[in-house]
């Protein structure tokens, strides 16, 4: 029995007259489909919204790899874009954490960094992710669009910033610093848009003097953390951090929440599973005297549980691949998806008569977004294909064990 | 047929008898799995039903009783807060009142700064009996008797380094003479970290005296308003604002929380629609299992079918019979779904802890194993971001709703088989065999 | 006999000594058959008389390798049936044996020349093969002009004569039929009779046929009854 070609031969002789022997396999595809397509849907966007979050983050804030900065030598710009070839941006920063002041008093807190005049092309990942509302990236204060809202700040307004500095022997000194408003940034992530603040260093005044800056790197890669922080170490620059290290909670609260809702989701191919399972047992009894016969001319359990696990793989890996599809089309148009839902429910409201407010599944005044953002790696899409397929595979498995108990000195016995 | 014999039907037909071939056990073990699977989809839609709706609880419930209070009470065209305050106090049914100065600033210590959301209470509001319910003190005190003691939230005093006993210095700004601002340094004794255990809430506080607050903070920067507190908000969310309406001076308006915190209630209460609807998908799957089972059935049974319709039961009989089944099977297994939902709700907190534990287990075995650096502790939900336990209570009117969507989904779901059973021929039926 | 037995000389396709078949129930053991000998030589035609449910059929399982003895010695065209696994036992059935029953057990979804050729097939891989060979013997059997009708379209002698052809299709050393004409009517109990024996003598094949038949049982060179679980050849 080396050769197998007869169990697709069979196989596909006995899904066509299967509805005889049980419930079609049609509907445990279906389901297949639908699961896998729910849960790239869902893993899209929830991937949308936290890779948002982190790119902002990444971009505008913390970059991929910091260093402490040395005055000169290998820890300088200069020095780190020698030592590492991935990466893409080096650039000193200072963040200082004061607060800022319209003219009528109004107060908010703010952080800001201080960066260089030309950080927008030495960091063209920043340029890209800032969005400058008004104004420019030069000669003062480039402020978040809430922040901007709140203070009433336009472009050219001074506002004042608290300046504080601290001595061992002097203790604190607090004064104020006038600063213009250069530039009004929207980057989509509430957080910065109300508390950060760009400063190019040439209109910084003493703003942030005495405290040490810090080199952001930002790499092509930004899976490539471990290396970049080894190659510097081989550069003699030490103290380097990955961006994994200073927002391990926030990312792993993240990668956590994806973790439960693929769990949750997930359950649809349990559920999926015990209905092919039924079905496959089904099928099982409904051939006994075949797979009795099928033996009888030879055929070993493995062979003739294996014509079974074709229609087990044929319903797994169709649906999922229908799902992937179904799931990619839904996800790659999420927008237009909500807002033809939208318009539905909205018309349905009126044929009810109801009035009630208007209908929005991601309202950007609650969620503080625009369009709703979708991100699919290739690894989770993979992923949650094969689980879907796999469920059913796993579950054709299970019922098919029930061949190798079919002994057919017992079923052809005709006393 | 008249009811009861199509009801003494079914039954035989869906329990049956222990039939002595296995074959025929097909339909009761489909059935079975169909029930199953029903309750299984239903158990991550309670569960993830009853822990949203008490973590929202949960969060609401902190930022009533320690932000927002019930009410509040804004001074538009009035100075008389003491008298504001006063009468709120002496209205009926109002259970608190205090003054509180809000502002902002930014906290120095230790050569590191962070901005602070400057919150000046009086120390009454501290140590009342609902505050105190919500607030865990992490280290030192909840008190703030000497005009100059703060409570700081924990994690700004990880983020300052600071512990009970530490000064610090709050920086404000004021309006100077010439118009221009200034910088104002107070100095605090912390007496206490404090926490919330909800990261948005605590993150930046700074608690003080309001009398202080009200002395050393801006007016420009600061607003001050009145909170009150009375009875249950969530049975009803106007009653505090309604308490004191009418009562207080002129020149004030009173907000319930409910529309101070808005935003924050209809997000959550989106971000918890839109869970449910996800976990619903699941539910609609296994509505497709009963159909398969009664399939399954409608097939074994056809013997019978064929003999109930040569005896004169007609085609809307049979499928009578079969629809109602499937509506059964959807009956009970969201029925066992609702009990299990309910039950792992019930032990969340425990199955989340032995979750971690087994993770944390695996992965420090992993690590032993691969030879790699010891694994840093896993939580499946972070109380930094998350509350740190779950309060669980049970909405029987939303179950009721989920329990019969489900018997209606069955009951769609089981008019394919039935009209399949009502379309046999009695000579089909026969011959099969 | 016995002398017979240990003659070693002969060219025995089918060797069979001291096998017992017991089944166990709950309350006692039930002795099916106690301590049979056979042997079979090549060529050799047999047929096994009995009454109703003295183990002809579960004797003919443990020679065709569908059942194992309780104990004793089972050998079939050299293959040791006792010490062989269950995937040693499903190539031995594949190349071996043929089986005709009582009751056809035709695969209903499959049409005579698919039935016929599957065995092949499952052997050897080769479905072009496996095709031509069917086609040929349906055509001995005589059913050259229904090879694409499913065994629902097939009168009952035709579906044993697909059976048959089936059996004979990897050229088996032994066939084993089980009362392969009890469920048919005279008239086709005959035709199938007359093409089982001649069949298998013209390709010198062993043949050992169950059966309550008594002209059948007459037309076999060796006759053999089995009572009260032992064998005795007539």
């Amino acid at each position: 029995m080396s050769v197998r070609g007869w169990i697709p031969f069979v196989a596909s002789r006995w899904f066509r007259s299967g509805r005889e022997s049980g419930p079609s396999l049609a509907p445990a595809t279906a389901g297949i489909a639908v699961g896998v397509a729910a849960l790239l849907c869902v893993i899209g966007v929830m991937n949308g919204f936290q890779l948002g979050f982190i790119d902002a983050v990444l971009d505008l804030d913390s970059y991929h790899v910091r260093v402490p900065a040395g005055v000169d030598g290998p820890a300088s710009v200069s020095g780190i874009i020698d030592a590492l070839p991935g990466a893409t941006a080096a650039l000193p920063f200072v963040d200082v954490r004061t607060m800022v002041a319209n003219k009528r008093g109004k107060a908010a807190a703010l952080r800001i960094k201080i960066v260089p005049d030309d950080a927008l092309s030495l960091d063209p990942a920043l340029a890209a992710r800032l969005e400058l509302r008004s104004g420019e990236f030069s000669g003062g204060l480039v402020v978040g669009s809430e922040l901007s809202k709140r203070l009433d700040l336009r472009v050219g307004d001074v506002v004042s910033v608290l300046d504080v500095s601290a001595d061992e022997e002097e203790g604190i000194d607090a004064s104020m610093a006038g600063l213009s408003v250069a530039g009004v940034f929207h980057c989509g992530y509430y957080d910065f848009d109300a508390a950060l603040a760009f400063l190019p260093e040439s209109s910084a005044g003493g703003l942030g003097r005495g405290e040490a800056p810090t080199i952001g790197i930002k790499l092509g890669d930004r899976y490539g953390d471990a290396r970049a922080i080894a190659e510097l170490a081989e550069a003699g620059i030490a103290g380097a951090e990955s961006w994994r290290e200073y927002n391990r909670a926030f990312f792993g609260a993240l990668r956590m929440e994806k973790s439960v809702m693929m769990m949750l989701v997930g359950l649809i191919f349990l559920v999926v599973g015990v209905n092919i399972f039924h079905s496959m047992r089904k099928a099982v009894y409904g051939r006994v005297e075949d797979i009795a016969t099928m033996k009888a001319l030879g055929a070993d359990s493995a062979s003739v549980r294996r014509v079974f696990m074709l229609d087990g793989i044929a319903a797994g890996v169709g649906g999922a691949l229908a799902g992937l599809c179904a799931g990619l089309l839904v996800s790659m148009n999420v927008n237009e998806v909500f807002s033809a839902i939208e318009a539905f429910v909205a018309f349905a409201y009126r044929i009810v008569g109801a009035g009630g407010s208007a209908f929005e599944i991601f309202s950007p005044k609650l969620f503080y977004i625009g369009d709703v953002p979708v991100r699919l790696s290739f690894a989770e899409t993979l992923f949650i294909t094969a689980a879907g397929a796999s469920s059913a595979v796993a579950a054709a498995w299970a019922a098919s064990s029930r061949v190798s108990r079919i002994l057919p000195s017992e079923v052809l016995r005709d006393e | 047929m008249r009811g009861s014999p199509i009801a003494f039907v079914s039954a035989r037909f869906f329990i049956g008898r222990r039939a002595a071939d296995g074959a025929r056990d097909q339909a009761r073990k489909a059935l079975a799995g169909a029930v199953l699977s029903v309750a299984l989809s239903l158990v991550p839609l309670i569960t993830v039903m009853q822990v949203a709706d008490g973590m929202i609880q949960g969060i609401s419930a902190r930022y009533v009783e320690l932000g927002t209070y019930h009410a509040q009470a804004f001074p538009f065209a009035s100075q008389d807060l003491d008298g504001a305050r006063e009468a709120a106090a002496a209205s009926p049914g109002v259970t608190g009142a205090w003054l509180e100065t809000q502002s902002v600033g930014v906290v120095f210590a230790n050569g590191r700064r962070e901005g602070a959301a400057v919150r000046g209470v009086e120390d009454s509001f501290i140590s009342d009996g609902s505050t105190a319910a919500y607030l865990r003190v992490e280290a030192g005190e909840a008190r703030l008797e000497r005009p100059y003691d703060a409570l700081v939230g924990s994690a700004m005093a990880a983020k300052l380094g600071i512990a009970p006993g530490d000064v610090i210095s709050l920086i404000s700004l004021r309006k100077g003479q010439d118009g221009g601002m200034l910088p104002r340094v107070t100095m605090l004794t912390v007496r206490g970290l404090v926490s919330a255990g909800y990261r948005d809430l605590d993150a930046q506080w700074l608690f003080m005296r309001q009398d202080t607050a009200f002395r050393v903070l801006p007016k420009e920067n600061a607003r001050s308003f009145i909170g009150i507190k009375a009875g249950d908000p969530f049975s009803d969310p106007y009653a505090a604002r309604d308490a004191v309406e009418g009562r207080l001076p002129a020149g004030f308006s009173v907000y319930s929380w409910r529309d101070v915190e808005r935003n924050l209630f209809e997000s959550l209460a989106s971000t918890r629609t839109m869970l449910l609807l996800i976990m619903a998908v699941t539910v609609a799957v296994a509505a497709i299992n009963v159909s398969s089972a009664l399939t399954t059935l409608v097939l074994e049974r056809g013997q019978e079918i064929a003999v109930m319709k040569s005896l004169g039961a007609g085609p809307a009989d049979l499928a009578r019979i079969f629809s109602l089944g499937g509506a059964a099977i959807g009956g009970l297994g969201a029925v066992l779904g609702s009990i299990g939902g309910l039950l792992v709700s019930l032990r969340i907190n425990d199955i989340l802890a032995f979750l971690e534990s087994l993770a944390n287990r695996w992965r420090a075995v992993a690590a032993a194993v691969s030879g790699g650096a010891a694994p840093e502790v896993f939580k499946v939900l972070d109380p930094a971001y998350y509350l740190e336990t779950i309060p669980v209570n049970v909405p029987f009117g939303e179950i009721a709703v989920v329990v019969s969507a489900t018997v209606g989904l069955s009951f769609l779901a089981a008019l394919g088989p039935a009209r399949r059973a009502a379309a046999l021929s009695p000579l089909d039926g026969f011959r099969r065999r | 006999m016995n002398e017979e037995l240990m003659d070693e000389s002969r060219d025995d396709i089918l060797v069979c000594s001291r096998v017992r078949k017991v089944f166990a129930s709950e309350a006692e053991e039930l002795e099916i058959l106690g301590g049979v000998d056979l042997r079979l030589g090549r060529g050799d035609r047999a047929s096994i008389t009995g009454p109703s449910g003295c183990g002809k059929s579960t004797l003919l399982s443990i020679l065709g390798g569908l059942d194992r003895p309780s104990s004793g010695e089972v050998s079939v065209g050299g293959v040791d049936l006792v010490r062989s696994g269950d995937d040693g036992l499903s190539a031995f059935r594949a190349s071996v044996v043929g089986f005709v029953f009582q009751f056809h057990y035709l695969l209903k979804d499959f049409t005579a020349l698919e039935n016929a050729m599957l065995p092949a097939y499952m052997l050897s891989g080769d479905r072009k093969a496996a095709v031509a060979k069917a086609r040929v013997l349906l055509e001995a059997v005589g059913l050259g002009g229904r090879l694409s009708h499913v065994p629902a379209k097939l009168s009952g002698g035709e579906r044993q004569r697909v059976a048959i052809a089936r059996a004979l299709i990897n050229d088996p050393a032994i066939v084993l039929a089980d009362e392969p004409t009890g469920n048919l009517d005279r008239a086709s109990a005959k035709a199938v009779e007359d093409l089982l024996f001649e069949l298998a003598e013209r390709r010198g094949t062993t043949l050992l046929v169950v059966t309550h038949d008594p002209g059948m049982a007459e037309r076999a060179s060796r006759r053999f009854v089995l009572r009260d679980g032992a064998l005795a050849e007539s």
